[in-house]
């Protein structure tokens, strides 16, 4: 690794010198101001450019006063690009003004598309920008978190409040069918979009998986991107636009640029955080006496004799003289407390047209409410770039970053001592082995798991002929994760847990491309590329498992014990599949665009992708796509349209395919199968048997979209009309037993995602100097359909029957009606025929008065699998987002939120605070983990319409009915389905800005500006649980869910 | 120029026309081509209110589902309309606990309705059968009773299957059990028994009676047992009106007093009210059928009523020997019914 960065230097010195030495010529010295023509305030960091016919390159940025000055050919103008403002050109002078018009039409903007940087004039698919002002002020270990509401089409659930772990974002709805995994842990693949950071793709669900049983540290690279250092965001929702990033683009495109060197002095930006993040409320719980004295009422008033004889067999319920468990503990106290976090970032950047720097070093600190769990990211990016002429531009970045995650109890995801099974306020018991082990486990584990990231590229391209330009760009990117994990003895059966894990991956990657581009008689562009592309994936890892060590001290090492071990040294699984794999990818691109006048834009693009991982007779996955794009502010019998300032259409059509990420789907799997006359055996493992003929997934979009800027740039509307077509979408399928194999893989499924996206901008006021005021609003609607099953089948069941998917429809939770509560035991439907009452299942658990009526589908007075009807759906409909900006003089005060609509939750946490109740003396195994649960508290239900023997006319159940089987406070219900529309204020933050003139007079400074931001200062829904966000990607709220937290913070940004 | 413009509209306009939108399927409820039921064969005693529960396998089709019995007919394919017709049964509409004290109290909880013989419960599949006579339908084996019908299953999108000749062969009724007579033919039947004491014939063929349940400590001299076969136990019917009387005869046939069966629970050996206890017979007022339903009560083991009898005495070398004896059974017919135990070796009463 060191010898390659040696080697990275060791070039760009000897490009350095080359190019410089053909930095000669005859040049003419240009010099000037940018200020912005309504608040005549200067520009700083504006882009002075070379222009001739087109613009050449970049040459500085204004100084913190908005000057410039520049050294041009002759023949060479200027021009002055700023974001949101118009760009200027001029022909050099001395004493050059430039008076920019302020713009909300980001039709001027360079976006990279396809690996090249096109004006978004002439894109024809459908993009949506993020700037660094968008997202700044809000300190957070997660990029998408700050993308939430920003984009229409682009879905960010915050799914948890723990530090480190992403939520659930996804670009124009699921692309897969059933759910994954059963009960607490059952989840739907999020399916997250591509990532590319400056040119290089990342895979943001490595080392991550979105089940709760993360392997390893399970921090995402996206964790590991300082935020302070990005500039844009741009995010690419059709297929035209992601077409040319291959396969993994099929679930969309999300490219990250970070901030380069601009400023000739040196700029040196300093971020800093301080942030308070506050426990959230917490449940009332029922402690001490009164606890008890509950326990022991609900089960004499419930239980036979049998049951009451129980209590006796509960020492902390029954042995109250015992003062060791006289205890009145609140748990949640202990597991919740307030923290204090910080952040810091120093960028240190300059360049000029020659040559550009970067460093930039973070560090973050946060800890999570709940106690043992945070995250720590320390990051540092050095880039470089250097253009000694026109012809030749090379870019460098060397990104290297630490991510260390404290896990709690395990996972971190779900804190499952803190929430769902907080103890009894009656323990802990007197002695060790009465240790509340979920308390210890979750307190006292030791846990180190830490991410670390490398990552380094160069990009140089050469004009080799006028128009033509050959670049190539590679890359290598090392990612090692490690966590050493330590339990104590009390917290796990009295035999402490040793785990460690340590896994690495790495990818090597190289683009190659030629460029043309070429204006004639200055109506008629074209533009084509053509690039290879070449990916190495490698990974591996390993775990090692020991159990019952000698005592809480001694952590290792110790041998290998065949009893207690689970696993010693050997890779490790995740998802059935093992993790050891190498694979090759290798793809051709080209891209040909065409534009008349920049009125009528025509794009074709074709590339194809070949990998190793693919079926073996269908190795090549083909992505084609073509756009259109028509600007009508430029037709003729626009001129006279004065309100109308910018106005177009684009439609666009494309195919990704993606092939399967399962490598023994294909390929099939060989293991050692034992011995043979003493020689060791090498067969196929059967479980799956390997498809060969596996076509890639294809995703299919057409897309109409427009933009329309309205009013001098005052109101600015894009609208998406899109449709989906997700067709041979993989499932398994079970195999006859004679095949020797359990399951193959076929492209067994298709499903239709359709959608509207709209996006709004306003200025309701004129800009001024002193008063400014923008807002936005944007949203998506879309509506899932299935259009096959594997097997034809017309529906399909996934996580124990709870989830359906139907074809002609989309996925519904299956449940049992809910009808309302029994009021006497005379409303209890009783069988005309047998005289035996409503009951649940063909057993002897009869409903009776403060149970629950659930609807009898089939009419024969059971209930049972059959009365389990389609109820709600879990995905949202409507997803979008709000903000604004209000800036006067040297204040702003800066809104975003994010608004979610017609999605239903089911309250399972609900469910199980009630469930509690039905089990006073503990006695079940509501985890099934086959042991009695830990006494588990008693949450506060008295802010519950439950039933009463005097209130009979209630909403929920009688939860102190215990020792029956009817199972009416199931959460397989409706009536634990709410509906899960929010509007959430997802920050908002009031800055001030002090005067750059005083500033540099008084303290040297370029620019200075302190803020304080409050994040998720509140959230308006009709929910009925703490937070609607707060819940699993199936809609289900836990009490485990990890909560998410109001943060307050202050900040600084300082430039020297 | 503006000849490009309308010809550029038109192409966005005629791709925009050929992409359209991707068919959609409409939604249909799932029904399985795979759904069965357990058997094609029913076989119902007439006579009771039966629900037959017919196991249908919905193979993960979607409900509500629709079921229809159609083509009712004999088995020489004429129609029967006898199954359809009309037949005063008593339904329940309050839940029976077993914890009723009158006889009002129960009949209370059940009314009686007019409903076919033979139908089939829409919604899940099972059948039932109203408590018809034999007069009315034709039952086994008295005369050829098959009759033919078929089952549709279809759900709300139109989805249907057909289960044709499904078979139906309804049982002349048995007014109780357990019956001594074979239930196909109604000819007595025979049961072998090992001899007590053991003499050259080690085992006796005898006429089958019905036997005992319970059979504990009972001793007809000091050291010898009641085998099985030497008690039997007699269902006569004497009225139409609503009456349970157990009457216990010793080998000479002459009524042994039930005050001997001192150690009975009397006010927990059936649902029954009224008691009447004479030296010849106990008495209750009881509601039919017996048991009421399936339910477990303290009435009951198994689905059938259960009764027991008890007496203690002391044995040989002063043990306690509680003798006991009971039966479990179960009564279809309405009507005063006697429950006669008949002991063919006189019971040893005293104390040894």
């Amino acid at each position: 690794m060191k010898g390659t960065i040696q080697r990275i230097m060791a070039c760009l010195f000897l490009l350095g010198v080359l190019g410089l030495s053909r930095l000669n010529g005859q040049t003419i010295k240009a010099s000037g101001r940018v200020i912005a023509a309504d608040t005549k305030e200067p520009l700083s960091g504006a882009t002075i450019t070379a222009w001739k016919g087109r613009p050449l390159k970049a040459l500085i940025t204004t100084d913190q006063l908005g000057n410039f000055s520049v050294q041009l050919k002759p023949g060479e103008e200027i021009e002055v690009t700023y974001a949101g403002f118009i760009a200027a050109r001029k022909a050099p002078s001395d004493t050059l003004l430039f008076e920019l018009e302020r713009s909300s039409n980001d039709m001027n903007q360079v976006v990279v598309v396809g690996y090249q940087r096109k004006q978004k004039e002439t894109i024809t698919g459908a993009i949506t920008r993020i700037t660094a002002d968008d997202i700044k002020d809000i300190p957070s270990a997660n990029l998408e978190e700050l993308m939430q509401g920003r984009v229409a089409g682009l879905n960010v659930q915050m799914n948890t409040g723990a530090p480190g772990f992403r939520g659930a974002a996804t670009i124009r709805g699921l692309s897969s069918i059933g759910a994954t995994g059963s009960g607490d842990n059952a989840y739907v693949n999020a399916n997250s979009p591509l990532y590319i950071v400056d040119g290089v793709p990342i895979d943001a669900d490595a080392g991550f998986e979105y089940g709760f049983q993360s392997i390893g540290p399970g921090t995402s690279p996206l964790s590991l991107i300082p935020v302070e250092d990005i500039e844009t965001v741009d995010v690419m929702l059709d297929a035209q636009a992601a077409s040319l990033y291959g396969s993994r683009g099929a679930n969309g495109v999300i490219v990250i640029t970070t901030k380069k060197g601009k400023s000739q002095i040196p700029i040196i930006t300093y971020v800093g955080n301080y942030f308070v993040n506050t426990v959230p409320p917490l449940r009332n719980t029922i402690g001490g006496q009164e606890e008890r004295l509950l326990r022991v009422n609900t089960a004499y008033n419930n239980g036979d004799y049998g049951y009451i004889y129980q209590i006796n067999k509960q020492p902390f319920i029954s042995d109250s003289l015992n003062p060791f468990y006289n205890n009145a503990t609140n748990w949640q106290g202990i597991y919740y407390t307030p923290t204090y976090n910080h952040s810091h970032n120093v960028s240190v950047s300059g360049g000029d047209q020659v040559l550009n720097y970067k460093a930039n070093l973070n560090y973050y600190s946060e800890r999570g409410v709940i106690r043992n769990t945070g995250f720590d990211r320390y990051a540092a990016t050095m880039s470089l770039g250097f253009n000694p002429n026109e012809k030749f531009r090379i870019n460098a970045q060397v990104f290297a970053a630490i991510g260390n995650k404290l896990k709690g109890s395990g996972n971190g995801l779900t804190e499952v001592g803190a929430g769902s099974n907080v103890a009894s306020s009656l323990l802990p018991g007197p002695s060790f082995f009465l240790d509340v082990s979920q308390f210890s486990g979750a307190i006292y584990s030791t846990n180190d798991a830490k991410t670390h990231n490398f990552r380094s590229f160069v990009d140089a391209s050469y004009e080799i002929i006028k128009n033509v330009r050959l670049s190539s760009n590679t890359s290598y990117d090392y990612t090692m994760d490690s966590e050493d994990f330590f339990k104590p003895a009390a917290a796990d059966a009295n035999r402490t847990r040793l785990y460690g894990f340590s896994a690495r991956r790495s990818s090597l990657y190289n683009r190659s491309q030629v460029n043309y581009t070429q204006t004639y008689n200055d109506k008629h562009t074209v533009y084509a590329s053509v690039f290879s592309e070449l990916t190495v994936d490698n990974s591996t890892g390993y775990v090692i498992e020991n159990r019952n060590g000698p005592n809480d001290y001694y952590w290792g090492p110790f041998g290998y014990n065949s009893w207690y071990s689970d696993y010693a040294g050997v890779q490790y699984n995740s998802g059935g599949t093992n993790e050891y794999k190498t694979t090759h990818t290798i793809a051709v691109a080209a891209n040909l665009q065409y534009n008349f006048s920049k009125k009528y834009v025509i794009d074709f693009s074709y590339r194809q992708d070949g990998s190793s991982y693919a079926g073996a007779n269908n190795r090549w996955a083909r992505n084609p796509s073509l756009g259109l794009r028509w600007n009508i502010e430029k037709e003729k019998f626009m001129e006279n349209v004065k309100w109308v300032t910018a106005a177009s259409l684009r439609f666009t059509y494309g195919i990704n395919l993606r092939p399967t990420s399962n490598i023994y789907a294909s390929q099939g799997q060989f293991g050692v199968r034992g011995a043979y006359n003493n020689v060791v055996r090498i067969g196929p493992i059967l479980g799956y048997l390997p498809n060969p003929d596996l076509r890639p997934e294809r995703v299919e979009t057409k897309n109409l979209g427009g933009d329309f800027y309205l009013f001098s740039n005052r109101v600015g509307l894009s609208f998406n009309l899109y449709e989906k077509n997700i067709d041979d979408l993989i499932y398994e399928t079970p195999l006859a037993d004679a095949t020797g194999f359990q399951k193959t893989f076929s492209n067994d499924a298709a499903l239709t995602n359709r959608g509207l996206e709209v996006s709004l901008t306003f200025r309701p006021a004129r800009p001024g100097k002193d008063f400014n005021w923008n807002i936005y609003v944007n949203g998506s609607a879309i509506k899932q359909i299935v259009r096959r099953l594997p097997g034809n089948a017309l529906v399909w069941y996934s996580d124990n029957n709870s989830v359906i998917a139907r074809v002609g429809a989309g996925q519904n939770n299956y449940l049992l009606i809910s009808q309302g509560v029994f009021a006497a035991n005379k409303d209890v439907p009783v069988d005309p025929v047998t005289g035996l009452g409503f009951r649940n299942g063909y057993t002897t658990s009869y409903f009776q008065a403060g149970d629950i009526y659930f609807k009898d589908v089939d009419g024969n007075y059971v209930i049972d699998g059959n009365d389990l009807q389609v109820g709600g759906r879990f995905e949202p409909v409507f997803t979008g987002g709000f903000g604004g900006m209000l800036m006067y003089k040297n204040f702003n005060l800066t809104v975003s939120g994010s608004l979610l609509m017609d999605r239903t939750l089911r309250n399972n946490a609900l469910s199980q605070r009630l469930r509690n109740y039905q089990d006073p003396l503990e006695l079940k195994d509501e985890n099934g983990d086959g042991s009695v649960d830990l006494p588990a508290t008693f949450v506060d239900i008295s802010d519950v319409d439950y039933y009463r023997p005097d209130h009979t006319n209630a909403r929920y159940p009688n939860p102190f009915l215990v020792n029956t089987g009817t199972e009416s406070l199931r959460d397989g219900q409706s009536l634990f389905e709410e509906d899960g529309s929010y509007i959430k204020f997802n920050s908002a933050t009031l800055g001030y800005n002090f005067n750059k003139t005083w500033l540099n007079n008084t303290l040297k400074l370029r620019n200075a500006r302190v803020y304080v931001t409050i994040k998720n200062p509140f959230l308006i829904s009709r929910y009925s649980g703490p937070n609607p966000e707060t819940v699993n990607s199936l809609g289900r709220d836990y009490l485990g869910n990890y909560p998410n937290t109001r943060a307050y913070t202050i900040g600084m940004n300082v430039e020297f | 120029m503006n000849r490009n413009h309308n010809y550029l509209l038109n192409v966005v306009l005629a791709l925009a026309l050929f992409a359209g939108c991707k068919k959609t399927p409409p939604v249909t409820e799932y029904l399985s081509p795979r759904v069965s039921f357990a058997t094609d064969t029913y076989m119902p005693v007439l006579g009771r209110n039966l629900l037959v529960l017919t196991q249908f396998s919905a193979d993960k089709s979607s409900y509500p589902l629709n079921f229809e019995l159609q083509n009712l007919r004999r088995a020489n394919g004429t129609p029967a309309p006898e199954l359809t017709a009309l037949v005063t049964v008593k339904e329940w509409v309050g839940r029976y606990t077993g914890m009723e004290t009158s006889l009002a109290e129960i009949e209370a909880k059940r009314q009686e309705v007019q409903k076919p013989y033979f139908t089939i419960r829409p919604g899940s599949g099972d059948l039932v059968f109203a408590a018809a006579s034999s007069a009315v339908i034709h039952g086994k084996p008295d005369t050829d009773s098959l009759y033919l019908f078929d089952i549709n299953v279809s759900n709300n999108t139109g989805a249907s299957k057909l289960f044709a000749n499904q078979k139906l062969i309804p049982y002349k009724e048995i007014p109780y059990e357990p019956f001594e007579y074979n239930k196909e033919t109604r000819k007595p039947l025979t049961e072998n028994f090992q001899t007590y004491p053991p003499v050259n014939t080690t085992s006796i063929t005898v006429p089958k009676q019905v036997r005992l349940t319970t059979s504990t400590n009972l001793y007809y001299t000091t050291d010898s047992l009641l085998q099985p076969y030497m008690a039997a136990v007699y269902f006569r019917k004497t009225g139409n009106g609503n009456s349970l009387t157990f009457r216990f005869l010793d080998k000479d046939s002459l009524p042994i007093n039930p005050a001997k069966f001192s150690n009975t629970k009397w006010n927990e050996l059936v649902h029954g009210f009224n008691m009447q206890m004479t030296s010849s017979y106990v008495k209750y007022d009881a509601a039919y059928p017996i048991p009421l339903t399936s339910l477990a009560t303290k009435y009951t083991s198994g689905g059938q009523a259960k009764v027991l009898f008890e007496y203690p005495r002391r044995g040989f070398g002063n043990t306690l020997r509680n003798g006991v004896f009971g039966l479990n059974f179960s009564i279809y017919e309405p009507g005063d019914w006697e429950v006669v135990f008949h002991f063919k070796k006189n019971l040893k009463f005293e104390n040894d």
